[in-house]
């Protein structure tokens, strides 16, 4: 059973000298020769850790956001989450057993998120939409004569409108298209990467499956 | 299931072992389409000796094939280049292991049966209440379960060299042998080996990540990721918190596509991480996750560092001729957990499986569709569980908000359930129907909710 003695062992010195490695290698024992020895930090931190009057006992002590009338001022709870992982993603902390971290998200009630996050936007979509829908019914009936109410009972129209929903709400920004695409591609690709053994470059018919 | 045709029944049934190679290629392509063939019945009998097989790399791969290929009646050699490799390794071998190798239990330093999960915000969650009483991830020193693997293949029958492998030579026709050249250390204590040569009818490439075997086959490259790890000496006082618990950060700051580690050995702990897409950083983000678990390994000593290249997809040719590969030379290391010793031993054990079985336990020249078989068989059983972990890294591994969603996810039970059974078993279980609709319910919240945190937070950055 080999026990490791008390020093430092560089990875170089485990590479006999007829075995070549990876370009990898090569760079990582030039590199570990300066790494100092020592278990005090070299990242950045600020000069204390993250303080808060409302944070207590590893998470949001609901009673300090109560508002005039009683309620939980739920808006002021995600702001402080927001600024709390703010600080943390610049200043990393280190995880410690006396004071866990206990706080989940799912506290927050489903309303808040949904009033605070979803309904903005939707009303944003909406208006967008009522306002382009009113213009286009307009154009429609000057052009073709047909009303609102006929536009309405009218196939065509109905498929129209059912494709520019779908499409809304799958394409929010330009952006989106290329994430999708982008996205299909990623959730092919590993598979993808398994059957290339199954392509032989003689063989006519790969593996199906 | 699948329409790979192998080479024609006519070019084979020989009774001689001669085969006439350029009589079968006509035949071979006019046949090529959808026939299915059992060709390695039809093999021509080996006369007078056994099936001679190479298992290059005495890892835990090569050392389950070439023992499984011994006790098959192969005539096994397995050349491995340095018998007391101490290799940087998680250590972590699954339950089903044990049975499934009959591995003895002193082998285990550790048992771990709670594991941490620390979010990028630092909520800590703790995993394996659900586990029962005789459940456990067995901890692992590599050279102790590597060379208890060879010594058990010598002891069934295999030839054990110890020799660096160079380069092999391909034969032309199905019966030729393969010829290998390897550096001998046998008897000597140091310096340049002797150089020998090794004829042998099949080869089975066991040698790892940079693997030679795989070059020699043109079996092509693929991604991977590069694991760095200390280990670190702690405390007593502190070493009692890791005794049978092993931890996992999240985060940026810890890796962008992976996750940091702190995982108890026999006496000490490795502190480590990894990543794919930002390799020069290793250091940047090895620092991060001694800064996060800080609190627990101060006052440690780092007494080794350590690092490997992890593979991240199989090659994409695993198998050429009489030639497979086998664990991590073929790429078999799962996304999202990075294990790799399972399913090096066990496709090394199916391979050889396969080879002992299309040579009628030695008797018979195996052929390309014997070893094909292997992975027929290895891709039916597993691809599941890799397709699974792909998409569990996929989501997420993504980004900040997917980790705090993960974590938050991991405090549900069921979810806690589900991943030690598929980890310790190896299945991908069905589950409960409801149970799963409500997970997925519970997952896009969380998603939902985190991604709405980060939205606010680039919001204050402006």
């Amino acid at each position: 059973m080999a026990s490791f003695s008390p020093t430092i062992i560089h990875f170089s010195t485990a590479l006999s000298p007829p075995y070549s490695r990876t370009s990898f290698t090569l760079r990582s024992n030039k590199s570990l020769s300066l790494l100092k020895v020592s278990t005090h930090n070299e990242v950045a931190t600020s000069d204390s850790a993250f303080e808060d009057p409302r944070w207590l006992g590893g998470t949001w002590d609901l009673k300090q956001f109560q508002k005039t009338n009683g309620n939980t001022d739920w808006d002021a709870v995600i702001d402080a989450e927001v600024m709390r992982r703010k600080w943390l993603r610049d200043y990393p902390e280190t995880s410690t057993n006396d004071n866990p971290v206990v706080f989940n998200t799912a506290i927050i009630p489903w309303w808040a998120w949904i009033k605070r996050f979803h309904l903005p936007e939707a009303e944003l979509l909406n208006g967008r939409a009522a306002m382009i829908g009113f213009f286009m019914s307009y154009l429609v009936d000057s052009l073709t004569g047909v009303g609102v109410v006929d536009q309405m009972s009218n196939l065509v129209c109905k498929t129209l409108l059912f494709a520019v929903v779908v499409g809304i709400l799958v394409v929010r920004k330009k952006e989106d298209i290329e994430t999708l695409t982008k996205l299909w591609k990623e959730s092919t690709h590993y598979d993808e990467q398994w059957q290339a053994s199954w392509k032989d470059e003689n063989s006519s018919t790969p593996k199906t499956d | 299931m699948n329409s790979i045709a192998f080479k024609s029944f006519a070019g084979l049934r020989q009774s001689s072992p001669e085969a006439p190679p350029l009589a079968a290629h006509p035949s071979r392509l006019a046949r090529r389409r959808g026939l299915r063939v059992v060709a390695g019945k039809f093999s021509p009998k080996l006369q007078g000796r056994s099936l001679r097989v190479a298992v290059v790399g005495g890892g835990p791969a090569g050392g389950c094939a070439a023992e499984t290929l011994a006790k098959g009646g192969v005539e096994t050699f397995l050349i491995e280049r340095k018998m007391d490799n101490c290799k940087p390794c998680g250590g972590a071998i699954p339950l089903c292991m044990v049975g499934e190798f009959d591995l003895p239990l002193d082998i285990i330093d550790r048992r771990v049966t709670k594991m941490k999960m620390i979010s990028p915000s630092n909520v800590a969650v703790d995993i394996g209440r659900t586990l029962k009483p005789h459940e456990y991830i067995g901890m692992v020193r590599r050279e102790v379960l590597d060379s208890y693997l060879r010594d058990r293949a010598k002891q069934n029958g295999a030839n054990v060299i110890n020799g660096l492998f160079l380069k092999m030579d391909v034969p032309q026709d199905a019966n030729s042998p393969y010829v290998l050249h390897y550096s001998s250390y046998d008897g000597k204590t140091g310096g340049v080996g002797e150089k020998r040569t090794l004829e042998v009818d099949a080869v089975i490439g066991a040698d790892g990540a940079n693997s030679r075997v795989a070059k020699s086959i043109d079996a092509g490259d693929y991604d991977y990721a590069i694991a760095f790890q200390e280990r670190i000496k702690i405390p007593d006082d502190k070493m009692v918190y890791y005794e049978n618990l092993a931890e996992m950060y999240v985060g940026d700051d810890v890796s962008p596509d992976f996750y940091g580690w702190v995982f108890p050995k026999c006496d000490h702990v490795a502190v480590g991480t990894g990543t794919v897409t930002h390799k020069g950083d290793i250091k940047k983000f090895q620092l991060a996750t001694r800064k996060r678990a800080e609190d627990k390994i101060q006052g440690g000593k780092i007494i080794r560092v350590e690092a490997h290249p992890i593979p991240e997809h199989p090659r994409p040719r695993r198998l050429s001729g009489r030639v497979a590969l086998v664990g991590d030379a073929a790429g078999y290391v799962t996304k999202c957990s990075g294990e790799g010793i399972y399913f090096a031993a066990k496709s090394g054990m199916m391979c050889a499986e396969a080879i002992v079985e299309g040579s009628e336990n030695g008797k018979r020249m195996v052929e390309e569709g014997d070893l094909r078989k292997y992975l027929e068989k290895w891709d039916k059983t597993y691809l599941p569980t890799y397709r699974v972990l792909d998409v569990l890294q996929k989501v997420f591994y993504r980004s900040n908000p997917a980790r705090e969603a993960f974590v938050e996810m991991c405090a549900d039970e069921y979810v806690q359930k589900m991943t030690f059974d598929s980890y310790l078993y190896k299945t991908v279980v069905p589950g409960n129907p409801l149970e799963d609709l409500k997970l997925a319910i519970n997952t896009v919240g969380s998603l939902m909710r985190a991604n709405a945190i980060r939205k606010e937070m680039k919001k204050l950055n402006v």
